[in-house]
């Protein structure tokens, strides 16, 4: 979408209903935007004095709540009139008549979360549409308190920027990691974190800002963070953008295309190592081989890539899947970060042995079983003809309403969730834009969708295609002067009525 | 003669109907001729039939052509689960033939039955 105003002239991507261009660009400068995970939310027990809610123990006295009525109207019945009590942290979220007969707790929960508290987010994106430099960017960006984003920034005299931007509350190591008590004021948020101490970076010296969600600082950073990260597509575009010089449009439209495995270059010597090859039998040597053959890349047609994934989905499984049985649910496994940060470590990690032997295993066991697990499930794959990256992978861009004859399935598109190119079964990088920022502005973008949201429309999903083999539009910042242009097909005049 | 005005009349009016009215109003336009223009009842039922049958099947067929049948292919295979976009323009052509013949089948005993009742 295109916004030119007398004042300013912006284009790029946008939000059905929102007034201004969210990632994109205008004559000065580009901003970007990606998730910036942060703990924003927790939640606290409370003690109420009795059922009607309307006291709660707190610093050693009993503290008035304050409701919140709505009145839900029903058709042809009485309104249904739902209170929420209002807590020191904010709404209870949680009591006895949640879940109906399901829940079987007593307990009541209130919540304290960054975004019931008043922002006006809206004027980043007013603000950035108009920006001249950096310090507009700044001025902008700032305005962000939740949900937290890495907002990245380019302009035309050279500057370049990044802000892992929000109102975080500055916790201590693990608090809100579980529920937390809230009979007194211990465990509540002590304050946020000062803006002029968000992690940012302005003309680094490394010359380039990247972001794919990770991890936004270092462990110097004094604040407790609060989430897992991805690390992987950070490593890879940190690498590949410092090995770059010159940088041409088409080596960046490569960048966002790109599937290397940089997890898979890290993980693979463990399986390599582990896997007794000896103990083989012919159909696992196989597929033994293809993985020991494997490019690296998650690419259309790769046979390694498919065998990797399951391998490591199996090896996780034979892991965690014994102890994890025992614990109480819902419990979530270690991320695959934190898997393989531990047998590269230690070979003795403690979670290798299998608890449900008497034996006690080590990683080549664990390995050599996850494989030859593996190896059934490829044998059917095969037979169905998905043992192909992408066909296992089975990409799909799906219409609102799921249904397949409205949506486009199994396309020829490699990638996946640890890629550059993070195009999974079901999500992927939907707007690819590339903006050179010279003299006259020079960009291209591409979307996997079209025009027009009518399935029986050529442009319903003219796009898609295009999207798919990796290649892009480049994209008409449309100029005054060419109000005119044979390209512009209609006019719709507003008038004041 | 009576066949080719009863045939006539009843797809003018059906085709001009629906641009004002719902898509049923093609029942009354058939029995209101069936009930203008004395026919026996099985030849009232195939005038209605043939002409709705045309009718609808032209007119779908036209707009369904206007983009290659892009969206017909989509909604046979959703509704026929089979991917023919001629079976679905058919398939409507059949269902406003039926509705008309049917009301046209009532128009023309609801003539034949009034002078009894007078």
């Amino acid at each position: 979408m295109q916004l030119s105003t007398p004042s300013f002239n912006a284009y790029g991507a946008s939000f059905p209903g929102a007034p201004s261009i969210v990632i994109g660009f205008n004559d000065s400068c580009a901003f970007g935007f990606t998730n910036g995970g942060r703990d924003v939310r927790d939640y606290y027990e409370i003690k109420f004095k009795d059922d009607t809610q309307k006291e709660y123990w707190y610093n050693k006295q009993w503290q008035k709540t304050t409701f919140r009525i709505d009145t839900i109207f029903l058709k042809n019945r009485a309104p249904f009139i739902d209170s929420v009590a209002y807590t020191v942290f904010g709404p209870v979220m949680y009591d006895k008549n949640y879940g109906g007969d399901k829940n079987k707790s007593n307990k009541s929960y209130a919540v304290r979360w960054k975004a019931h508290d008043p922002s006006n987010e809206l004027t980043i994106f007013t603000k950035l549409n108009r920006a001249k430099n950096y310090e507009d960017y700044s001025a902008a960006v700032t305005d962000l308190r939740t949900p937290g984003q890495n907002c990245a920034f380019a302009s035309k005299n050279g500057d370049i920027a990044i802000r892992a931007q929000g109102e975080w509350p500055a916790k201590w190591k693990g608090q809100g990691d579980f529920l937390m008590p809230g009979f007194d004021s211990s465990y509540q948020w002590q304050g946020m974190i000062p803006q002029n101490e968000v992690p940012f970076q302005y003309n680094p010296e490394r010359g380039f800002v990247s972001s794919a969600n990770q991890k936004p600082t270092d462990t110097t950073y004094p604040y407790y963070l609060g989430r897992r990260y991805t690390p992987y597509r950070g490593i890879l575009v940190n690498r590949l953008l410092t090995e770059m010089n010159n940088v041409t449009l088409q080596d960046m439209m490569d960048l966002q295309t790109n599937n290397y495995n940089v997890f898979a270059e890290m993980a693979l010597p463990v399986f390599m190592k582990n896997i007794k090859d000896s103990a083989l039998e012919t159909t696992e040597k196989e597929y033994f081989n293809m993985l020991k053959n494997w490019n690296l890349q998650n690419e259309v047609g790769s046979k390694g890539a498919t065998v990797f994934e399951i391998l490591w989905n199996d090896f996780s499984d034979a892991i965690f899947k014994d102890e994890f049985a025992k614990a109480p649910s819902p419990i979530n496994r270690p991320v695959e970060s934190t898997l393989l940060e531990a047998v590269l470590k230690d070979s003795a990690f403690k979670f290798i042995d299998n608890i449900e032997t008497t034996r006690k295993e080590t990683l080549a066991d664990i390995v050599t079983t996850a494989f030859k697990n593996t190896v059934d499930s490829l044998v059917i794959l095969n037979k169905e003809g998905k043992l192909d990256w992408e066909k296992f992978k089975g990409t799909r861009v799906s219409h609102l309403t799921k249904l397949d004859v409205f949506s486009r399935l199994n396309l020829p598109i490699g990638g996946g969730t640890l890629n550059i190119n993070a195009t999974r079964n079901d999500h992927g990088p939907s707007w690819r834009m590339i903006v050179s920022l010279t003299q006259q502005t020079e960009a291209y973008g591409i979307y996997p969708g079209g025009q027009s949201g009518n399935p029986g429309s050529k442009y319903y999903d003219m796009f898609i295609d295009q999207w798919v083999a990796g290649k892009y539009y480049l994209l008409w910042l449309m100029t005054r002067a060419e109000e005119n242009d044979k390209r512009v097909k209609w006019r719709m005049s507003f008038n004041k009525s | 003669m009576k066949f080719v005005i009863s045939f006539i009349l009843t797809a003018l009016l059906s085709f001009a109907a629906c641009f004002y009215f719902p898509w049923w109003s093609i029942a009354i336009a058939a029995f209101m001729v069936a009930l203008l223009i004395p026919q026996k009842p099985v030849k009232a039922f195939f005038t209605a039939f043939i002409a709705l049958l045309l009718l609808w099947g032209s007119i779908s067929f036209y707009i369904s052509n206007n983009n290659d049948h892009l969206l017909a292919h989509k909604i046979s295979v959703l509704i026929l689960k089979f991917d023919n976009p001629y079976l679905l323009i058919l398939a409507t052509a059949v269902i406003g033939a039926l509705v008309a013949g049917f009301a046209a089948l009532s128009g023309s005993y609801l003539r034949r039955i009034k002078p009894a009742a007078n």
